[in-house]
């Protein structure tokens, strides 16, 4: 009975100070969202991150597996393209659970004029010697023997195929910068994505020159699997489409009305890659199965 | 509450030393200061035990920790000195911050990288074919350029030189390694506040491991040579179908050549020319060849270099050997075996020398080798399974001689080498298991399978692992000759039928030529030997020249046994088989080699080899036409018989020309028309019911009396001869089975029907009958499992009681097609397990014709693909269509084009 009074007379005091919480809590309590919006936002960088490298790494492989597939023993030309859209389609595949876009794959070799032969012979050691009847060049210089300026013009020599995947949102405006089959590569055109950068800020068109590309000077049989990428994420994307965009935060923002507008979290990614053959061309399916 | 080694309780009144924010710093002060004289008291406020722990570690601490967090939450919520929280929450969120910008900072740069290392990656592939000359200093440099150019096209902002990409070679490995790094315009660009990294910087060396991997390839080109491949291409009507071959063939030599020229040893092609049978080596010309080593090899089981005389190695079955010489053919039949040569001795079985075997085979004087009644180049198939103890085949240990008599258990009667028919078996004389494990290390997968499916080499001691000759028929045999026992069995049973269709003359042309006189291998052996593996592009030439449809005459067909181009191209890439091909490449290195498995390595093996098979065919499986096109159009004598009878047999429409009109056909329904009797024997397939159609045989169902009477005279009336005493005699050691049907083998005389060719004997006999009726329905078929329903022999025993296509009735060419289909599916899946790809070229039609053509081709192609899901590969791009020579040369060009795979070792 004493115990029972003794605790008695402590409990009040016990249950009214459980009760009082002190400022510390409260700041926490107003602390503790920006904590968390912040490490979601650092998250999401992370996020947006790894998934841009993913896409890069995404299309080197498919360049790769692309420039691999031209090598295997496909008896036509329906069952090779089958192989490569089936490529196309399965990294088409991958992305499709987070964003929207298209995915084109060409195969890129050295001019040919419109009679058949490679505007460039690989008659000598360096495979540098040109063909003066072609006339289809951009810069008419028939100076095509200087071995010390080589150049020509690519070729899209096949179109390997193009994906796309769900709605194209901001990627339906970014058509591919690769010419169809057949074309070539226009002067001051770029083949790989950054062959025309310009670190001395002096604008593409002066520094390097064309001429002065590595795609201006395939070796005659040389061929590249060049993939380019549009990848678009983001609530414009496809709004009906429940796409499970890089982050935490983003994908969640963007789906919410003024947050969504608040928050402009599309991100568009346009890449470019090559990949060159290990065979020369006239080794591979490419040359003869079309 | 017992928690660990802490026993913690909280009273009422207890202080809030987690109130602060240096609690935690004044706990490990605490606990490390175990002498602490606030210990005792703090530890009897807080009324935690621990006298006797050992908290002095940050371990402990985090026990200690764990234990009183509910305590701290409490104290936490009632400190009132939010101050402090304030202060933790403002550093919080700064240090998070900061941490925050440098961990995506970080993680950007480091994507940077990982794109970067992706980009190098790409522009070492770019350098392409230079990759595989990188020793060469000045590809070295080109490799540099290459690589800077498209790396600095890949990468945005980076412009590197040929000056900041080193190349190194290691020549033991073959590994190439390429770096980029050193000073290098590059701009690393930050997420996270600051200036991007733009400029002049320390690139990070990157650097990839590449190796050019250079297959080593050794392809079997498998031709079907039958008779269909005579047919035209569809683009180019005047070229046939094994012209088209022949300038696909020049294509893969074209490339071997190319590819030789740049790495030695890199190719390797053979050729297995087959038909319903494989000629496994060319035995023309007097000097030691290779295919006479191959002859004596494969059919004296190894002992190929033995020069003992009377070595029961030497010996072989199935030949019948027409020991004199004469004008007259098929007199004199002396044995059926065959003595091996020794190969440095001069002799050639396709010359016109007779040969010398006195110190081979006392038994014989000289070989009659112009009368060319003997093996040619072909070998029937080996029967039993490789692993089957049941039918191991027998071996007497010691001390015997071939024959040994049943009722010699133990071989005591005989001298060496002989064996029994029971098939008991010394197993140890089987090929060892090692022999089987050159095919490292894929020996674990052989496990029990068809001796005449395998790979498994001949082995001396063991006579079912040897080949036997091959010949078609195994007996000189002549259409008039069967026409003739068709109208003494028709005589028999009908007496005075052939007088009434005495309009019926049986003429003595027609020679089935089952010998090529001029020509190289017995019918329907291939003229074109199998070529081993070779890398000279001069021998290939000259055997693609030389390469020519089965046989060479017209009107002949081979038949399709499209098993037999899987077997023995799996033989020819068989390491197992070296010994046997004995050939070497250009680089001295005996073929075929020895691939090494993933990861193996060693001198025993060789990585990168690539075994394949190229099946070819233009066709389904099938039996060969058994009978020529008989006699002549120009001859004038009657009662052809003709192959028409033949696609009688097997269901099949007549082919609609003139020639094959014949009378044969006619003949045949006559016979039927006439007796009752004969046309009911004919279709019997069992001697018991055969025997039942004659009358007044004796006990033993042997010709007596009236009956041997009857056939005497019809004998004597279809041969216009008359029967002398000694053919009298024969008659009446036979059954009618014996006779007609079973070509007068017997068990205890297996040379009674060789007398039905003696002259002496008056038969009449211009050849050996045999088991062919092509006139009534029924038939035989030859190749390499001899005839249909006689038993694979061996030593002259049956290596099994059943024959390959035993018990064939209806159908024939049905039962024997089902059994080669499966044949082919279990030669596909050995052919997996030894590790070698095989892919298959259908030379097809692009539009059959009709429904029923396109049914045909379609089940030929499900055939083919069967094949290849048991050999592993797809069925969808493995099985080549190529109805036009353009197609087959394109589709040749890239099966034999050189692949190099870059491997990134990183």
């Amino acid at each position: 009975m004493t115990k029972q009074t003794a605790r008695s007379k402590i409990e009040p005091r016990r249950r009214k100070s459980r009760r009082v919480f002190g400022s510390a809590s409260l700041e926490l309590v107003i602390i503790a969202p920006f904590l968390v919006v912040l490490m979601a936002a650092i998250w999401d960088i992370r996020s947006y991150t790894a998934y841009r490298t993913d896409v890069a790494r995404e299309m080197y492989t498919v360049a790769q597996l692309l420039t691999t597939a031209g090598r295997n023993d496909w008896t036509t030309d329906t069952q090779k393209r089958n192989a490569a859209t089936n490529i196309l389609a399965a990294a088409a595949n991958r992305l499709d659970d987070r964003s929207v876009g298209w995915l084109r794959a060409v195969v890129v070799t050295r001019l040919q004029d419109v009679v058949g032969p490679p505007a460039v012979e690989a008659t000598n050691s360096e495979g540098r010697d040109c063909d003066a009847t072609v006339a289809t060049v951009d810069d008419p210089d028939t100076a095509w023997d200087d071995t010390t300026t080589p150049w020509c013009e690519p070729l899209v020599r096949q179109e390997i195929g193009m994906q796309t995947w769900g709605d194209q949102g901001a990627c339906l405006d970014i058509p591919s910068q690769l010419p169809a089959a057949g074309a070539t590569f226009a002067a001051n055109q770029s083949v790989l994505p950054h062959e025309d950068a310009d670190p001395d800020g002096n604008g593409p068109l002066t520094a390097p020159p064309h001429q002065q590309w590595v795609s201006r000077s395939l070796i005659a049989d040389e061929w590249w699997v060049v993939v380019e990428i549009c990848s678009h994420f983001g609530r414009d994307a496809n709004p009906n489409d429940d796409i499970d965009s890089p982050g935490l935060l983003l994908p969640g923002i963007e789906r919410v009305g003024l947050g969504g507008n608040f928050f402009d979290a599309r991100l568009t990614l346009r890449n470019r890659v090559a990949w060159g053959a290990l065979e020369e061309l006239d080794e591979c399916n490419w040359e003869w199965c079309d | 509450m017992q928690l660990g080694v802490v026993r913690l309780s909280l009273r009422s009144k207890t202080p809030r030393p987690f109130c602060k924010l240096n609690w935690y710093a004044e706990e490990l002060n605490y606990l490390r200061e175990p002498g602490n004289p606030r210990k005792e008291a703090e530890v009897s406020a807080r009324h935690i035990d621990i006298a006797n722990s050992k908290i002095t570690t940050r371990g402990a601490l985090m026990r200690r920790t764990l234990a009183v967090l509910p305590r701290a939450w409490r104290d936490f919520a009632q400190c009132r000195r939010g101050g402090a929280m304030l202060l933790s929450g403002v550093l919080g969120m700064t240090l998070l911050t900061t941490v925050g910008a440098l961990m995506t900072n970080y993680s950007w740069r480091e994507a940077q990288d990982e794109e970067l290392r992706s980009a190098l990656k790409a522009a070492v592939s770019s350098a392409g074919q230079m990759l595989s000359r990188v020793t060469d200093p000045v590809v070295q440099e080109r490799i540099k350029t290459r690589v800077a150019g498209v790396l600095a096209g890949l990468t945005p902002g980076l412009t590197v030189g040929a000056d900041d990409v080193s190349v190194t070679y290691e020549s033991e490995t073959g590994i190439t390694r390429v770096s980029i790094g050193g000073q290098a315009q590059y701009q690393y660009q930050n997420l996270w506040g600051g200036d991007d990294n733009e400029g002049t910087v320390n690139l990070p060396r990157q650097t990839v491991a590449v190796t050019v991997d250079i297959n080593r390839y050794e392809t079997v080109i498998a031709s079907d040579l039958s008779g269909s491949m005579t047919a035209r291409m569809e683009d180019d009507k005047e070229d046939t179908r094994m012209d088209a071959l022949k300038s696909a063939i020049d294509v893969a030599i074209e490339i071997l050549e190319e590819a030789n020229e740049e790495n030695t040893g890199a190719m390797a092609i053979g050729l297995v020319p087959f038909g319903s049978a494989v000629n496994v080596g060319d035995t023309s010309g007097t000097g030691e060849s290779a295919g006479k080593r191959r002859f004596a090899y494969l059919l004296g089981g190894g002992a190929h270099d033995s020069t003992s005389a009377g070595d029961s190695d030497h010996w072989v079955d199935t030949f019948h050997y027409y020991g004199s010489t004469g004008s007259s053919w098929g007199t004199d039949l002396q044995t059926r075996t065959l003595p091996i040569f020794e190969t440095t001795k001069s002799w050639n079985l396709r010359g016109t020398e007779d040969i010398d075997l006195a110190d081979e085979a006392p038994g014989f004087a000289t070989w009659d080798v112009e009368r060319k009644d003997f093996w040619n180049g072909c070998v029937m198939a080996r029967w039993g399974a490789y692993w089957d103890e049941d039918a191991r085949p027998t071996a007497c240990t010691s001390g015997c001689q071939r024959e040994c008599p049943d009722s010699d258990a133990s071989c005591t009667t005989c001298a060496t080498g002989c064996w029994h028919s029971d098939m008991s078996e010394n197993a140890s004389l089987w090929p060892a298991r090692a022999d089987v494990d050159a095919w490292t290390p894929l020996s674990t997968a052989l496990t029990a399978e068809p001796l005449h499916l395998s790979d498994a080499p001949p082995d001396a001691s063991s006579p079912s692992t040897r080949f036997t000759a091959y010949s078609w028929p195994d007996v000189r045999v002549s259409a008039s000759t069967d026409a003739r026992l068709h109208g003494v069995l028709l005589e028999t049973l009908q007496p005075g039928a052939l007088t009434e269709i005495n309009e019926v003359k049986f003429g003595r042309g027609g020679d089935n030529k089952w010998s090529l006189e001029n020509s190289s291998g017995d019918w329907y052996c291939p003229q074109n030997p199998i070529e081993p593996l070779t890398d000279s592009a001069t021998t290939l030439r000259t055997v693609n020249t030389a390469l020519g449809v089965i046989p060479t005459q017209a009107n002949a067909y081979g038949g399709t046994y499209l098993h037999l181009g899987v077997v023995w191209g799996l033989r020819v890439l068989s390491p197992l088989w070296r010994d046997i091909w004995a050939t070497t490449d250009s680089a001295s290195t005996a073929r075929p080699l020895t691939p090494c498995a993933d990861e193996e390595t060693g001198t025993h093996c060789r990585q990168f080899v690539k075994k394949t098979i190229l099946l070819i065919t233009d066709g389904a499986n099938g039996i060969g036409r058994t009978s020529l096109p008989a006699t002549p159009a120009n001859d004038n004598r009657r009662g052809r018989v003709t192959r028409d009878s033949f696609y009688e047999l097997i269901g099949a429409p007549i082919p609609s020309s003139a020639n094959l009109v014949v009378d044969a056909q006619k003949i045949c329904q006559r016979f039927k028309t006439m007796s009752t009797g004969y046309s009911n024997a004919v279709t019997d397939t069992t001697e018991s019911a055969f025997n039942a159609r004659f009358a007044n045989l004796d006990a033993s169902g042997k010709f007596s009396g009236a009956s041997l009477t009857r056939v005497v005279d019809a004998f004597e009336k279809s041969m216009e001869v008359s029967l002398p005493t000694a053919g009298r005699n024969i008659l009446a050691q036979l059954t009618p089975w014996e006779l007609f049907r079973n070509l007068g083998f017997r068990n205890d005389d297996t040379n009674l029907t060789d007398d039905l060719v003696l002259q002496s004997n008056g038969f009449g006999f211009d050849g050996r009958p045999v088991y062919d009726d092509m006139a009534c329905r029924l038939n035989s078929s030859f190749g390499p499992y001899g005839r249909i329903d006689d038993l694979v022999q061996v030593g002259g025993r049956p290596v099994e009681d059943v024959a390959p296509f035993a018990n064939v009735s209806g159908n024939l060419a049905s039962a024997v097609r089902t059994r080669l289909d499966g044949w082919l599916t279990d030669a596909c899946a050995i052919a997996k397990e030894r590790g070698v790809e095989i892919k298959v070229i259908y030379l097809s039609q692009a539009d059959p014709p009709n429904q029923s053509a396109r049914n045909a081709q379609n089940a030929n192609l499900e055939l083919l693909r069967q094949c290849i899901d048991e050999a592993g590969g797809d069925r969808n791009l493995d099985v080549y269509q190529s109805p036009t020579a353009a197609n087959l040369a394109s589709t040749f060009r890239s099966i034999f084009a050189v692949r190099r795979n870059l491997r990134f070792l990183d």
